[in-house]
């Protein structure tokens, strides 16, 4: 679940960043802001729109941390927020007007993200290209791709989130996966994007 | 004929499948290859590394909680709190005396008169006399109009509502929770639906808005009750 679930915040922790201690509330801060933006950054495709994200999630984490009951992994909770601000973003008359058509449906947005570029060059060549795959995706098959492989949402789970049936979910993941892989298969072409739009 | 896209990935995530998919499999070394391909492609997605923004936001985030809780510490948002609250509470009469307005003239448009003695048939029949609306196009029109004056009636009655409760039960917040979702998904539909031309279900989807937000405005009205009453 892409880091959410392998980090714990201990109690004490918890219990000074609720009462409003900087020092917790960094810590929490810390520790989660990784997978945040991360997912942020899956769903939205692009740095500043995660960036944003990224911090309306905390601005909201940090003050509603009372209403946190831990009934459920903190991880959860914090993943479930991030979810919900992302389809906020993507939902707002702000965002269908600053993006392009294009780039919602399939399409490399002009500044999609890149992979590091520290990891050692095999890695490097097999996840740029992994990347750039999923960059090229539509926002629905991204989002429904990396929901369901990654973060492991069930189709209705997603279905729910995005207002679709469990079959659009289903179609959708089957398709992005033909996508991802004619994509891989075909590496060297210099548009990729481009190509698999006429192909489909 | 090979297995689709679909029923590999069922077979991938360890889901039923029809036994002549399992035995197509069995004997078919491409659809083994691309199950196979399926299954690294998930596990190349799970191992891509965590990203991390560019710049430390941090700062950013602790202002920006700091500028809130300041606000909320303040004497004047006290009393902007007695304000909402008092605005609210007229908000929820006028709407009351609109709906039980809005009823009554229904009701006297559509309810038939009593029908004059020694007579078979009623008098006058309103919904049956056409000239009252003679066009349903524009019939729509009006009453989409409606349910947006409506809508934005109730998410002005929300604002004015004062703030949540810190503590709260995790039901109602549920709840809560759930209408929000709901309304940000018909949100979302009727900004899909505005990008097709021809596209017919505004009417239905305002007036699941409208509906959507009247729960909203009762949960949380119920919902600051209590708090309303210990702060005046």
């Amino acid at each position: 679940m892409s880091g959410f679930s392998d980090l714990q915040v201990d109690e004490d922790t918890l219990a000074a960043a609720r009462g409003g201690d900087p020092r917790a509330q960094e810590g929490i801060y810390r520790s989660f802001s990784g997978p945040v933006y991360s997912l942020a950054l899956r769903l939205l495709g692009k740095r500043v729109q995660a960036e944003e994200v990224l911090q309306d999630t905390f601005v909201e984490i940090l003050s509603k941390l009372g209403e946190y009951r831990g009934e459920s992994p903190l991880g959860f909770w914090i993943r479930r927020i991030t979810l919900n601000k992302c389809l906020m973003f993507i939902r707002s008359p702000w965002y269908s007007r600053s993006t392009p058509l294009d780039a919602m449906e399939d399409g490399l947005p002009a500044d999609a993200y890149s992979p590091d570029r520290d990891s050692n060059a095999d890695a490097l060549i097999n996840q740029m290209a992994l990347e750039r795959a999923l960059a090229c995706l539509s926002q629905t098959s991204r989002m429904v791709v990396w929901l369901h492989d990654v973060e492991g949402y069930t189709h209705t789970e997603i279905a729910a989130h995005l207002g679709k049936t469990n079959s659009f979910s289903k179609t959708r993941l089957a398709r992005a996966h033909s996508q991802l892989q004619a994509l891989l298969d075909d590496r060297s072409i210099t548009e990729p994007c481009m190509q698999l739009l006429n192909n489909y | 004929m090979h297995a689709t896209v679909e029923q590999l990935l069922d077979l991938r995530d360890r889901k039923p499948v029809a036994a002549n998919t399992l035995q197509h499999l069995e004997v078919c070394a491409a659809c083994r290859r691309q199950l196979d391909q399926l299954k690294a492609l998930r596990n190349s997605l799970c191992n891509l590394p965590s990203q991390a923004p560019g710049q430390d936001l941090w700062p950013l985030i602790q202002a920006r909680l700091e500028a809130e809780h300041a606000e909320k510490s303040s004497p004047f948002h006290r009393s902007r709190t007695g304000i909402a609250m008092a605005a609210s509470v007229l908000l929820m009469v006028s709407l009351g005396l609109l709906m039980i307005f809005h009823f009554t003239q229904e009701t006297v448009l559509r309810s038939p008169p009593p029908a004059v003695a020694g007579t078979e048939r009623p008098a006058f029949d309103a919904v049956s006399v056409p000239a009252t609306d003679p066009d349903p196009l524009a019939d729509t029109d009006a009453r989409l109009a409606e349910l947006m004056d409506h809508s934005v009636l109730l998410e002005a009655a929300l604002r004015a509502l004062p703030e949540r409760p810190g503590v709260l039960r995790a039901s109602t917040a549920e709840t809560i929770m759930g209408l929000e979702d709901g309304v940000a998904l018909i949100d979302y539909q009727l900004n899909q639906e505005a990008r097709q031309p021809g596209a017919s279900n505004s009417r239905l989807l305002w007036q699941r808005r409208v509906d959507l937000l009247n729960s909203l405005v009762n949960v949380r009205y119920a919902e600051v009750q209590p708090v309303a009453y210990t702060r005046f």
